[in-house]
């Protein structure tokens, strides 16, 4: 290290940092913006399947229900025709 | 009556000069800094003894491998030195592993506009090269472009990646560089908060951000495998810790390889840590200190710390122009890596304004993206000066 008089850094020192720092940060910059699209896309993507998981959920919820209705009333339906055959064959 | 003198000559007592008992209390300093207030004692406590024990003169447990005599003759801190940091470059690498292990993606995936704080806080790197460069105005040949780009990523405030470039660019100064890393990081909560103060007003510093949704454990899966196949098609250069945290992230989230999980969180990372930090410590030799050239990185490295959370927290300031969700200011100094130090001081000083406000789980995602940015900078260096 010398200090004293007026030093320069050579043209090609400094057209290579120069270099350096544009690839550097342009390269970093650029990759994050990709990963950033890359979460937007995931995010997207895992909100749309999560919304249909939901949808089809209820779905199946509903036929669910609508299963176990009928059966409720089918077996609604027999007891009580069940019952009216007791009562005909028990009435006197 | 000779032996006696050459017994008297060879034990510290007589050797001792003012830098080394300089050194001594710098080193006793940090020790009691690291008990009695717990500042940082995983790093200060480690650092400080080994600035106690290097210092102690003629010990020579610093001295490195020569390739003349191999191994014989080094010192204990000498042999790790070369081979954990200088020559094999295998400490960074397995310490990325342990952070990969504890570290969540969650918060980056779920706000993925914090990615951009991470990339604007590494202005600190460009600052501080620039500024080693700009030294060989002054005087001739201060820095040349390999120690420049060291003394520079001191500014993404990560240890490892600062050893990892070091070692590879500017073997010379990897000592210096190393410590100075590290000691700013442990830093941080000093030298942060009154630039955070600086730039920001109440009424930014009390900005309570939206909840973030939550990310799903596929999500946590896939996004390292693209970031890590993205990243190393481009810089291949930065494999060695970037895949290396992906690797520790993946065990971690695929859940079906806890034991490994916890030996790359715990027993690797302590015992990384533990050899990483004392001998960091004993680069602090007396000699190597009192030198213009470590002043001078020095300043850079504070510089480069300073420019880093500038750049963050003014980036999330002009972020906040365009955005209807507006984020907190503070969370843009998490920017420059420091894990999770620095997220946690985002945190603390929103909590000062509004104790009702949890800013760290929003800090973690830029402090993650600072991590992944110094790491890519530190690969395309290595590509362009390596």
């Amino acid at each position: 290290m010398k200090f004293g008089s007026r030093h320069t850094i050579s043209e090609a020192l400094i057209n290579q940092s120069l270099i350096t720092t544009a690839i550097g940060a342009g390269t970093t910059v650029c990759l994050l913006i990709i990963l950033m699209i890359t979460s937007f896309l995931m995010g997207w993507v895992s909100i749309r399947l999560a919304d249909r998981g939901s949808r089809s959920f209820q779905e199946d919820a509903t036929k669910e229900g609508d299963i176990n209705r009928a059966k409720a009333a089918v077996i609604t339906a027999s007891i009580l025709k069940s019952s009216e055959e007791y009562d005909r064959s028990h009435s006197n | 009556m000779s032996e006696l003198v050459s017994f008297l000559e060879s034990t510290g007592i007589l050797n001792i000069d003012w830098r080394d008992a300089i050194m001594l209390l710098v080193g006793l300093v940090l020790v009691f800094l690291a008990i009695t207030k717990q500042w940082e004692p995983y790093e200060l406590l480690p650092i400080g003894l080994g600035i106690l024990i290097v210092n102690l003169p003629l010990t020579g447990v610093a001295i490195s491998p020569s390739e003349a005599g191999g191994t014989q003759g080094a010192g204990i801190f000498g042999v790790i030195f070369h081979y954990g940091l200088s020559f094999w470059n295998i400490l960074p690498p397995v310490i990325f592993l342990g952070i990969g292990a504890l570290t969540d993606f969650g918060p980056l995936i779920s706000n993925p506009k914090t990615l951009l704080l991470g990339a604007a806080a590494q202005i600190g790197i460009f600052v501080a090269f620039w500024g080693a460069l700009g030294l060989n105005f002054v005087a001739a040949d201060t820095f040349s472009l390999g120690e420049a780009a060291s003394i520079g990523i001191i500014g993404g405030a990560d240890g490892p990646t600062t050893i990892f470039l070091s070692a590879n660019l500017a073997p010379d100064i990897l000592g210096i560089t190393a410590v100075i890393a590290y000691t700013y990081m442990a830093a941080v909560p000093f030298i942060q908060p009154p630039i955070m103060k600086l730039l920001t007003t109440k009424k930014e510093r009390s900005i309570v951000m939206k909840p973030v949704r939550e990310v799903s454990k596929t999500e946590k899966m896939i996004f390292p495998i693209i970031a890590l196949i993205i990243i190393l098609l481009v810089v291949p250069r930065a494999a060695p810790l970037i895949s290396m945290l992906v690797v520790g992230n993946l065990f971690k989230e695929s859940g079906v390889v806890p034991r490994l999980t916890s030996a790359a969180s715990n027993e690797l990372l302590n015992i990384a840590t533990i050899l990483l930090m004392l001998t960091v410590g004993t680069q602090l030799q007396a000699d190597l200190v009192f030198r213009l050239e470590t002043v001078l990185i020095l300043v850079l490295g504070l510089v480069a710390f300073a420019a880093g959370t500038t750049g963050g927290i003014l980036f999330a300031k002009f972020m906040n122009l365009f955005l209807k969700d507006k984020i907190n200011p503070l969370i843009g100094s998490a920017g420059v890596s420091a894990v999770p130090m620095a997220a946690r001081i985002s945190h603390h000083m929103g909590q000062q304004e509004n104790p009702n406000n949890f800013l760290l789980h929003h800090a973690l995602g830029p402090n993650v993206a600072g991590v992944i940015g110094s790491a890519v900078v530190a690969g395309v260096f290595l590509s362009l000066i390596g």
